[in-house]
């Protein structure tokens, strides 16, 4: 399945308290993605929290952008990505 | 009899009945592993209404080809309708359908329940497709089960069952007993010590045989289950159960009273428990005990039994009944003239029922022997093949089949047989865009039939060749063509080729601003809803709907596609309804409805048997949305639809493509890069005199700044936008309801009309084209440049709709549901279904939760605001 990145903005920052609440509305999300066929495997935010770099596996970006509706977050871009290890080449 | 660790099933099952009796049916899909008990607990089920409630049990057999419908068959029986007189007498299967809904809604509410259908025949999935799709307007449960293991994720049930509205489909898994369980059991029968467990992985069916045969302590397999069994029964009944053995699913009581002169023996086998009866069939108390019991004949025990069978089977009178089971008998033993003769009934009748791949499986069974064939019996199954191949959307064999039969014609002089494949050969290969040949052989046809006497061959040859020119845009001479066929086959009082012939013309004068094309195609579609032609009605819907999407008269598009897949799904029309799916998906699309047309294009793109060129428009789509939105892999998309495209020759599909690739490149900011291929295809679309078409491609010539002199025909508001009337042009796109094309026309106006369309574009979400709008703000001198979108949607991961959250947060200032709903002005029911969806949301249970949870997660972004 191909992998993107989905990068996020959140104009008043991204509040998920690490608490009970907040492991309820990430597992919320997963659960909400996989009605689309979509993983959130982890996500990069930025240290103010207005900007996230989110890794998905999804069958077409169709599929990432509903998940996203299903959930209320915003998507700014998607791009379809590859992994690149560094050290396979040493 | 109580059933263990089925408790939360049995309960789940009573509520889905209740549900489906006092507000709308469901379909619940019970599966798992053969022996995990999936009768057993439907039985305990449907026991416990005690003849309250009809209930309607089909079927399916684990036949060499299963029989088509065998479960309606079954449910048919009960009903004691004319649904078996309506099989038997070949009328259109939709018919059919139609007669058992009626007859289901007559008495409401039922059970019904198809058993085992991972050994469903196509026309069964169908069956199970059209009542699912209908279950919501039904006060009836209809339950399948089925074997998970045994079907892999291109089996055809794995899309039946995703083709079911999700909505009203439940799925059941069985799991085996939990270890606790078996160990109390073991310890109940006295048998600690065996680790019955391990042995039996805790398949009921394995544990309750194990506990009954005590003399078995090593480790369990059905095989072994059963030769302990069958050693306890007398050597005649043992021979009587081999006999039933070879017979899959329920064996008729006239039938075993044929095969077993002492009926007693099958009471003893009954007694044992390795049989049981029903009125008026006896069959073994599990499939795998059957199953293994057959296995364990020896090969010439095996050939006698089965001959035994094909022999009465052979006698029986109604012998059309039981075709599928002949042909079964006739392969286990190994009898070939029974094959050939039979098995091209078999097929025909399949194919009459609409069990297509099974009809194609009967016909390589008797290909098989193609050394002890006739030149026409084989150039028969050949033909047959390729026939029912290409209804089922497998091209390549299709094609494979024909050309082996045009092979059998070289020896074998039949020029109407040749003719005829030939036309029908010449269609095949145009739905694998192998036009160019294809029309070689329609001209060969051609010329075969007309040496012959006048045919409906001919009238047909003579509206295929219509179809092609208007395929490829040449009206005048389609519309020759199509008047040609349309005389001959009114005079031969033809009507099948008469509302094709129709439909042709019809078209190419719609396409020519011919008023009376529209009354011509809806003649013809009248004819064909009259005379139940389902392809022809379908037909007609598809192209009234794509010549209007073509014009941009979108409403009317709407119309069509949507009554024609009512009409394509009411009879399970499959042909045609994808090709209206992904027309529709463009039409969608033009609205600015995205999220519609991408739902519509992927149902398009779901169907693994969809072929090449129908998956041109819902690619088509889907290119568009990804380089309006700056999504990744538009370009690989249009590139393929791209060499689809041409290789089809569609003019109507290229220019779709065409103009796709290049908006990508104007998003891109590189529109020069593909001018030259423009250009030359806009050479071949001028010729077409396609108003619309000539004006879309112009356009895009012209915002790259190539376009040397106006068309001379060329669609209104392409030639207002050309001639750099954009005010003009985006109040006639506005009027067409294309807000895409509207938000075009603004973007190529003054400062306010620009930032008028970065207002449109937002709200479609084309994001890349409002990048681009803006670099040519910036570009143009424009300081005030609209900062990124608004975000209407606020980053809430909760997933509360903006409404929820308000009641949450009247919810946690104390509020009650009717202070809420007079708050909000909103029913204190609606009030209600918003708590519980925060409720479900949130996870949480009571209202005090919920005021905390606001308070810690929403009370500090909300004072923000």
């Amino acid at each position: 399945m191909p992998r993107y990145v989905v990068e996020r903005i959140f104009k008043d920052g991204l509040l998920i308290p690490m608490s009970p609440e907040g492991q309820r509305i990430c597992l919320g999300v997963v659960d909400n993605n996989l009605e689309d066929n979509v993983t959130w495997v982890h996500s990069y935010v930025s240290d103010d929290k207005t900007k996230s770099f989110c890794i998905y596996d999804a069958p077409t970006p169709e599929a990432v952008r509903k998940a996203a509706g299903r959930n209320n977050l915003p998507v700014e871009k998607i791009t379809e990505v590859n992994v690149l290890d560094p050290y396979f080449y040493i | 009899m109580t059933l263990l660790e089925r408790d939360k099933f049995l309960t789940e099952l009573n509520e889905l009945f209740n549900k489906s009796r006092t507000e709308n049916g469901y379909v619940v899909a019970i599966s798992g592993e053969a022996g995990i008990g999936k009768t057993t607990l439907v039985e305990h089920f449907t026991n416990s209404f005690n003849g309250h409630t009809r209930i309607l049990w089909g079927t399916c057999d684990d036949l060499f080809t299963p029989r088509p419908l065998a479960p309606l068959y079954d449910i048919a029986g009960v009903l004691n309708s004319q649904i078996i007189d309506q099989l038997d007498s070949g009328i259109p299967r939709p018919s059919i359908f139609s007669t058992l809904l009626k007859e289901i809604q007559l008495i409401e509410p039922n059970i019904i329940v198809i058993e085992d259908v991972h050994w469903a025949d196509e026309s069964t999935l169908d069956l199970l497709q059209f009542l699912g799709r209908r279950i919501n307007k039904l006060k009836t449960l209809l339950i399948i089960t089925y074997r998970d293991d045994e079907i892999k994720s291109d089996h055809p049930l794995k899309i039946a069952l995703s083709n079911l509205p999700s909505n009203y489909l439940k799925r059941i898994k069985l799991t085996p007993l939990s270890e606790n369980t078996v160990k109390t059991l073991a310890k109940n029968y006295g048998r600690e010590n065996g680790n019955l467990y391990a042995k039996t992985g805790g398949n009921p069916l394995l544990v309750t045989e194990l506990l009954m045969n005590e003399e078995i302590e090593t480790p369990a397999t059905i095989k072994e289950l059963v030769t302990s069994k069958l050693n306890r029964l007398s050597s005649e009944a043992r021979l009587a159960v081999e006999l039933i053995s070879v017979i899959p699913g329920k064996a008729e009581k006239w039938l075993i009273q044929e095969l077993i002169a002492n009926y007693s023996l099958i009471d003893e086998a009954i007694e044992f428990g390795i049989l049981k009866s029903e009125v008026d069939f006896i069959f073994f108390k599990h499939e795998l005990t059957r199953i293994a019991i057959e296995e364990s004949l020896s090969e010439s025990k095996r050939i006698i039994l089965n001959s035994q069978l094909l022999d009465i089977l052979l006698r029986q009178n109604n012998i059309d009944h039981f075709f599928a089971r002949i042909i079964h008998h006739a392969i286990k033993a190994g009898n070939r003239e029974a094959i050939i003769k039979y098995a091209p009934r078999a097929a025909k009748q399949a194919s009459q029922l609409g069990a297509h791949n099974q009809a194609v499986k009967h016909y390589i069974s008797a290909l098989e022997f193609s050394d002890q064939l006739t030149l026409e019996e084989r150039l028969t199954l050949l033909e047959g093949i390729s026939f029912e191949c290409f209804l089922t959307g497998q091209v390549q064999e299709a094609i494979k089949a024909s050309e082996e039969a045009l092979k059998i014609l070289k020896n074998y002089t039949s020029p109407e047989s040749e003719g005829e494949i030939y036309r029908r050969l010449s269609r095949i290969l145009w739905y694998d865009c192998q036009d160019v040949k294809g029309e070689e052989y329609l001209d060969r046809a051609i010329k075969i039939f007309e040496n012959l006497p006048l045919s409906r061959n001919l009238a047909m040859a003579y509206s295929n060749k219509s179809q092609t020119y208007a395929i490829r845009e040449e009206y005048d001479i389609a519309i020759e063509w199509g008047n040609k066929a349309l005389e001959l086959a009114r005079k031969l009082n033809d009507k099948e080729v008469e509302v094709h012939a129709l439909n042709n013309i019809g078209c190419c004068k719609m396409l020519t601003e011919n008023e009376s094309g529209e009354q011509d195609l809806l003649k013809s579609l009248e004819i064909s809803i009259e005379k139940d032609f389902f392809e022809h009605a379908t037909r007609a819907y598809v192209n009234l709907g794509s010549i209007h999407l073509q014009q941009r008269n979108l409403f009317a598009a709407d119309k069509y596609f949507a009554r024609g897949l009512d009409y394509g799904n009411e009879k399970d029309i499959y042909v045609f309804s994808l090709c209206m799916a992904g027309h529709y998906a463009k039409t969608k699309l033009q609205f600015g409805l995205w999220e519609e047309s991408i739902d519509l294009a992927n149902y398009v793109l779901k169907q693994k048997s969809a072929p090449p060129g129908n998956t041109v428009m819902p690619l088509n789509v889907l290119a568009v949305i990804r380089a309006r939105r700056n999504d990744p892999g538009a370009l690989k998309l249009i590139n393929e639809t791209m060499a689809l495209a041409f290789k089809m020759g569609e003019m109507e599909k290229i220019v779709s493509v065409v103009s796709a690739k290049a908006e990508y490149f104007w998003l891109q900011n590189k529109l020069d890069d593909f001018t030259d291929e423009l250009s030359s295809i806009y050479f071949k679309v001028l010729r077409t005199n396609n108003p619309w078409a000539i004006g879309e491609i112009a356009y895009w010539i012209w915002k790259a700044g190539r376009l040397q002199e106006i068309p001379e025909i060329i669609s209104k508001p392409y030639l207002l936008q050309i001639q750099g009337k954009w005010k003009e042009a985006s109040e006639l796109w506005n009027g067409l309801h294309c807000p895409y094309e509207q938000a075009l026309a603004l973007s190529e106006g003054d400062e306010a009309s620009m930032k008028k369309s970065i207002e449109i574009f937002e709200r479609l979400g084309a994001s890349a084209t409002v990048q681009l709008i803006k670099q040519k703000m910036r570009e143009s001198g424009i300081k005030s440049i609209p900062k990124g979108p608004r975000q209407t949607t606020k980053a809430n991961p909760s997933g509360l709709t903006k409404r929820e959250l308000e009641v949450l947060k009247l919810v946690s200032h104390g509020l009650s549901n009717s202070d809420i709903a007079r708050e909000l002005f909103i029913s204190p029911k609606t009030v209600d279904h918003h708590i519980s969806a925060v409720f479900s949301k949130l996870n949480i249970h009571s209202r005090i939760e919920a005021a905390s949870y606001f308070q810690s997660n929403f009370v500090t972004q909300l004072s923000q605001k």
